[in-house]
């Protein structure tokens, strides 16, 4: 009796627990309540005063490229490699045994080249071991003399990119030749030459896998053949570029990147209505640079903008994990950075200041080099486009 | 025993089955789509038997025509296509729109019950898609605004034994809710970011009902109702303002019970509720306004086994009515209903089961319709209970 009645109930359960499915094309606005969403456009122009750049922030040894030029809109630069000792002998079956060296390499590697130049020459030379870091533009170039030549690499005409190679055998050996005073320790000249003004960027000891090489190829003093021929490669130590000194910025320029690296800060007092209330849709920083953008043709280079966590001027910290970012290109006027991120930051019950700090994301590393417009500039001043919605209507019935 | 138990797990059943509010393109405007808080019984008579019955919330006197402590629990599941200008779409939801817990009090002439019903319902998902141009540029865009939630009625009613004709009752009632919105957008263009905005809106009012079930002769009932709904507060997001006030209605209603021949019974009712109170409050609040309702319902209930009435009966019935919230403006929009139900007692008539199905259709001019079916389905246990 009790059987059939239980069935009805059981497959009633079934039938009335279906999952909801409520989804319904709307013909709005008529069928929807609070009617349609009201998105609004603003501009918002920096905070007059508010803003600076600082330079010398990141270190001349993290660059990923070392930079070769010579001149023009490039400025002058020049490039310093100091290699990792050779030693004077070499490790062979458990013992540390003296060579003659049979020839000599060292490798170079293209990340980028102004092709519109040909006939590009890389001069190297033996500098003293006293260039390190610290040294200047004018102490590396003046000590870059036809005496401590110790080779050229002609780039081939076309070639972009990848590995150049100087080789010294024979009588060419003398000239990196190592006395006790050097501890087989070499450092490593490099200039740029060219019938007009052209640039290069060589991978650096940070800049991957094929950081500069020098490779020694010896015959080791044993009687077993088979092991007489060794190899020994040594990795840079540290690596620097040195530059000209840059013609001063005139008043109304914030500058980005370079050599030393600068950052640049800038400040935005949001509206209340929009810190309060309205959700951000989208916001682009809208830069506009003093000239045109100069670089590597066909070169780029990211333009970084950053929240900035608490104002302390040029050491103001930054948040690691909200960032803007553009692609930055030479021959650019504008720079459009999206940062809806960035801006979202100020929002909320625990606001960040809103402040943010630009950059470029290879410092040091790019002969891109924006110039832009300041607050104190008397047009082109730094602003922030924003595309907002206001609160919605959830009590239109 | 085992009977009882095998009950008690159907409850137990029941209770976990997912209760979702009753969706429609209807329920979009206003306060929803008004709840209908009636038993299955009721529901598979076209809703007239409402008036009379103690399981429904319709009428507090009929709660003295309980003669057993009597918990009904009815699971509604809805399946419907709507069409609009916009386009077609098949929807499917289900909920416990009534239950009810109530009986005599012993020794008294006193019935008393609580009860928990859907007042209105608005569970819906919009999506709209069009074109914007932000920044001067058109863009793709795509809109979803969303509500779960509604209104309920919370009933405590008490009922009398006037006389050997007439039972009266009144009740009071609570009405809370809430719906939970959210409105998204998504964009074809990723330099904007898709967003999506919450809000709560909560509802309180009070209201009162009273009423009378009256057998003038044997095979005659009569049953009227008033019903005074205040004003419903709105608050957003637990703000401590209000966000606005809604008048509710005053609600008419009768209807009449005649046995035509033995074992077969027709039932009529008429309801009338000037929604045009809510009116202005809705339009303060962007709403497109209310109008007043009437409401009509008719069913006949045929009975197979006289000694034990509830037992599989033949019940059909059929409802129109106007309903209070305008989509947009212009007519009026209305509902009909045509409806079939049935029913078993079993375990000595302890436990019972009842369903309704119901084939409606739902239409405010040629543009905004839907049509479909509703499955009720109430299960009853009278746990015993004394005769005043």
């Amino acid at each position: 009796m009790i059987r059939w009645p239980a069935f009805v109930v059981a497959l009633a359960l079934v039938v009335s627990g279906c999952t909801q499915k409520l989804t319904t094309p709307a013909d709005c606005p008529a069928l929807c309540p609070g009617g349609q969403s009201a998105f609004r456009d603003t501009i918002i122009d920096a905070v007059i005063g508010a803003d600076a750049s600082y330079s010398g922030y990141s270190g001349l040894l993290d660059a990923t490229s070392l930079l070769l030029s010579n001149g023009g809109g490039y400025g002058e630069s020049r490039a310093a490699v100091k290699f990792l000792r050779v030693g004077d002998s070499i490790l062979v079956r458990d013992t540390m045994r003296s060579y003659t060296i049979d020839s000599v390499q060292i490798l170079l590697a293209l990340q980028a080249r102004d092709t519109t130049v040909n006939d590009v020459v890389l001069e190297l030379y033996r500098l003293p071991r006293t260039i390190d870091s610290l040294a200047d533009f004018a102490t590396v170039d003046a000590a870059m003399t036809p005496a401590n030549l110790l080779g050229e690499i002609a780039v081939p005409n076309g070639v972009k990119s990848g590995g150049q190679r100087l080789t010294l055998t024979g009588a060419d050996l003398a000239r990196i030749a190592f006395a006790p005073i050097d501890s087989t320790e070499l450092v490593l000249g490099v200039r740029l030459r060219a019938p007009a003004p052209a640039g290069v960027r060589v991978t650096s000891l940070l800049g991957g896998t094929e950081s500069p090489l020098f490779s020694t190829y010896v015959t080791v003093n044993i009687a077993d053949t088979a092991v007489r021929k060794q190899l020994i490669n040594r990795n840079p130590s540290q690596n620097v570029t040195v530059r000209s000194p840059p013609a001063p910025l005139g008043p109304g320029i914030l500058q980005v990147g370079g050599l030393p690296a600068a950052r640049s800060f800038v400040r935005f007092t949001l509206p209340s209505y929009i810190k309060d209330s309205a959700q951000i849709v989208r916001a682009t920083l809208e830069l506009t640079l003093a000239q045109p953008l100069f670089g590597i043709p066909g070169d780029s280079a990211f333009f970084d903008v950053r929240q900035v966590l608490a104002d302390f001027g040029p050491k103001s910290p930054v948040a690691s994990n909200v960032i803007g970012s553009a692609t930055i290109k030479p021959g650019a006027s504008t720079i459009d950075v999206e940062m809806v991120s960035v801006v979202a930051t100020w929002q909320g019950a625990t606001p960040l200041p809103s402040i943010i700090r630009f950059g470029i994301g290879q410092e040091g590393s790019t002969f891109l080099t924006p110039l832009v417009f300041s607050t104190a500039a008397t047009s082109g001043r730094p602003r922030l486009h924003l595309t907002y919605r206001l609160p919605f209507a959830f009590e239109g019935f | 025993m085992r009977r009882v138990a095998l009950v008690l797990i159907t409850l137990s059943l029941t209770a976990l089955t997912a209760a979702h509010a009753q969706s429609s393109q209807f329920g979009v405007r206003g306060l929803g789509l008004p709840g209908r808080a009636s038993s299955a019984h009721s529901l598979g008579l076209g809703g007239a038997f409402g008036m009379f019955d103690g399981e429904s919330s319709l009428n507090p006197a009929a709660l003295g025509s309980l003669m057993q402590t009597t918990s009904i629990f009815t699971s509604s599941a809805s399946w419907r296509t709507s069409w609009n200008p916009a386009g077609t779409a098949a929807t499917a939801d289900a909920r416990f729109p009534q239950i009810l817990v109530g009986g005599p009090i012993p020794s008294t002439r006193l019935g008393i019950g609580v009860s928990y019903s859907t007042y209105a319902d608005r569970d819906f998902t919009l999506v709209s898609s069009g074109i914007a141009s932000p920044r001067g540029v058109p863009i793709n865009y795509t809109d979803t605004l969303s509500s779960l939630g509604g209104i309920n009625d919370l009933r405590l009613a008490v009922s009398y034994v006037a006389g050997p004709h007439l039972l009266i009752g009144a009740g009071l009632h609570f009405l809370t809710g809430s719906n939970r919105l959210q409105s998204r957008r998504a964009w074809e263009d990723s330099s904007y970011l898709p967003i999506a905005e919450r809000s709560e809106l909560s509802y309180q009012g009070i209201g009162f009902s009273a009423g009378l079930l009256f057998h003038p002769v044997d095979g005659l009932a009569i049953a009227a109702t008033v019903r005074r709904d205040g004003t419903l507060d709105i608050q957003r997001d637990s703000s401590a303002t209000s966000s606005g006030k809604i008048k509710l209605p005053l609600t008419l209603a009768g209807a009449v019970r005649f046995r035509v021949h033995r074992g077969i019974e027709l039932t009529g009712a008429v309801t009338e509720r000037n929604w045009s109170t809510a009116d202005a409050g809705l339009r303060a609040v962007g709403g497109v306004g209310a109008d007043n309702t009437l409401e009509l319902n008719g069913g006949v209930e045929i009975l197979r086994n006289l000694r034990r009435p509830a037992q599989k009966p033949v019940r059909l019935g059929v409802r129109y009515t106007k309903l209070p919230f305008l989509i947009a403006p212009g007519v009026q929009p209305t509902e009909w209903g045509l409806s079939a139900g049935t029913g078993v007692r079993f375990a000595g008539d302890r436990g019972g089961v009842d369903f309704a199905l119901e084939r409606f259709q739902r239409s405010q001019g040629s543009e905004y319709r839907e049509r479909g079916w509703t499955l009720s389905v109430g299960v009853s246990v009278r746990a015993g209970g004394f005769r005043p």
